[in-house]
């Protein structure tokens, strides 16, 4: 069983893959909290309190892989998942330079999103 | 006629000339006994039922029928056999009413009423049927001269026009086929756009599912969790249907139809198109769109076509450039209604403006150079213009001017 303390959250700007992705990770058993935007985020006190972030790439705003970039400026080693819904390659490359824990494509496959959010929270 | 010929051999030769001349036409010519008509109006008038015969032959499609049948054919000429008959002239010489289509109902109602309205002429495009059944396209003419309208006798001309509506309609199906090409190539552009716009629901219904697989796994399964997950699931098929839905409306190769269309609404179509396309560029979606605007006669995805290749153009346009903005702006003006597609890009050089609508002309490296050779072509088949000009502010603005559909003519008809 993961540990049932962790908190996911989940940056992504369409709302109904937020909300399965937030079912998804409670069903697991992790805590999970979603944001519509990564400047919400970074302004929650979830930037402390996350064990894993599992964000979208293109949002309407700052990018999940400019949120990687930002919180890795600011020295933190919590595990970032990218995921997206995007289909070209170039998208990928990009996604995969800023080093996140994992990327996966949407939609993802259940078990490697599980591996991902045990790995990442250490379970 | 000479002074020096007694009365009744200038009338005989007159008649005589009349006749050769009634025959050589080219055109089919038919010599119509009116006289039963005018009394049946008379008797319309005197009822005090038809104040307005135009609106009373409206309502009443049957008594423009039974016009028709009291409308005798005194005479046809040997075009007319060889345009409406089978080669029996006698067969032709009853009422008019079996080569009037019900279609074309209201163009011999028109008639009548230019005629009892003391127009001297009426002449108009309609169809026609011949004897057999057979219908064709025919320019159909009727003179209102004093003399014969005393007597009662009309004297009308038909032109068949089967030949230059046929060419029209080979016209108007390449011209269908070229805007449906460009649609596809539209289409190919977005490829990239779609495939991500069906994957987030699709994402989401996959998340959903291997949700409710755990939430059913547990000891004690959470039937709760699942009710929710099932109507979200549902929720998002419905929306990846939509977006299917849109862009098989946009790869339909079906032969446009122009209908009544709210511009308001094709505008919102266009930009939920390219939505994807917006948010992913950063760019500021202003939507600024008259409310109460008038309809106008088009197809309603080439329309669409025509306003998403324009705002694609704006997007590429502005691509890179600080704070883009895309503005889709309707408005009415009188008898128009204007659409402008505004972009605060580069602008448009002032060496490209003139041949910017030119087939094959492009700036960008993916594309045909097709786009708005076809949005011009699709706008001047709906009687619209379609002009380019650079704002004085800095960016592009592509303005679109369509009539109003006015009412009283048809509204369903094929482009």
């Amino acid at each position: 069983m993961v540990s049932a303390t962790s908190l996911i959250a989940i940056v992504d700007d369409d709302t109904s893959f937020r909300t399965a992705l937030e079912s998804f990770a409670r069903s697991l058993g992790y805590r999970a909290r979603g944001f519509a935007s990564a400047e919400d985020f970074l302004g929650s006190d979830a930037v402390r309190d996350a064990d894993c972030i599992v964000s979208d790439i293109h949002m309407s705003g700052m990018s999940g892989i400019d949120l990687k970039h930002r919180l890795d400026a600011q020295g933190s080693t919590t595990a970032v998942i990218l995921v997206t819904g995007h289909t070209e390659p170039g998208t990928w490359k990009q996604a995969r330079a800023c080093h996140p824990h994992c990327f996966l494509l949407k939609p993802f496959d259940p078990q490697q999103m599980t591996e991902c959010l045990a790995a990442a929270t250490g379970a | 006629m000479s002074l020096a010929e007694n009365p009744e051999e200038a009338l005989r030769k007159s008649e005589h000339r009349y006749r050769n001349l009634f025959q050589a036409m080219a055109a089919s010519f038919w010599e119509l006994d009116f006289f039963p008509v005018g009394d049946m109006l008379y008797r319309l008038k005197k009822s005090g039922l038809a104040g307005d015969f135009g609106a009373y032959f409206a309502e009443h499609p049957e008594f423009v029928r039974d016009m028709m049948r009291a409308t005798r054919v005194i005479d046809v000429n040997d075009q007319t056999v060889a345009l409406f008959g089978r080669g029996d002239k006698q067969e032709l010489l009853s009422s008019v009413e079996p080569f009037w289509p019900e279609s074309s109902t209201h163009v011999f109602a028109a008639s009548v009423v230019a005629g009892v309205g003391g127009a001297p002429n009426f002449s108009t495009e309609t169809v026609l049927r011949r004897i057999d059944g057979r219908e064709f396209p025919a320019l159909f003419t009727v003179c209102f001269p004093e003399d014969t309208m005393n007597k009662g006798t009309q004297l009308i001309g038909v032109i068949d026009l089967s030949d230059r509506v046929a060419a029209q309609e080979a016209l108007a199906r390449m011209q269908a086929e070229m805007a449906h090409a460009a649609r596809v190539s539209l289409l190919g552009e977005l490829a990239a756009t779609i495939a991500h716009e069906v994957n987030q629901p699709l994402g989401a219904i996959a998340a959903n599912a291997a949700a409710g697989q755990r939430w059913l796994a547990r000891d004690v399964p959470d039937l709760d969790e699942v009710r929710a997950i099932t109507g979200r699931i549902a929720e998002d098929a419905q929306r990846a249907a939509g977006i299917i839905a849109r862009v098989r409306a946009m790869a339909s190769g079906a032969a446009p139809e122009a209908v009544l269309v709210p511009v308001n609404e094709v505008v919102e179509d266009a930009a939920t198109f390219l939505r994807h396309e917006i948010r992913q560029s950063g760019t500021r979606l202003k939507l600024a769109l008259a409310p109460d605007l008038p309809t106008v006669r088009a197809d309603r995805i080439q329309l669409q076509q025509v306003l998403v290749n324009l705002a694609l153009n704006a997007l590429q346009a502005m691509a890179g450039r600080e704070a883009p903005v895309l503005t889709l702006r309707t408005s009415g003006d009188g008898d128009k209604v204007v659409l402008t597609v505004e972009d605060n890009g580069p602008g448009i050089a002032a060496d490209h403006l003139p041949k910017l609508f030119e087939s094959f002309f492009t700036t960008r490296a993916n594309g045909m150079g097709l786009g708005l050779a076809i949005a011009r072509s699709i706008i001047a088949q709906l009687d619209g213009t379609i002009a380019a000009t650079n704002r004085t502010s800095g960016g592009a603005r592509f303005t679109i001017v369509l009539p109003v559909h006015v009412s009283g003519t048809p509204d369903h008809t094929k482009v």
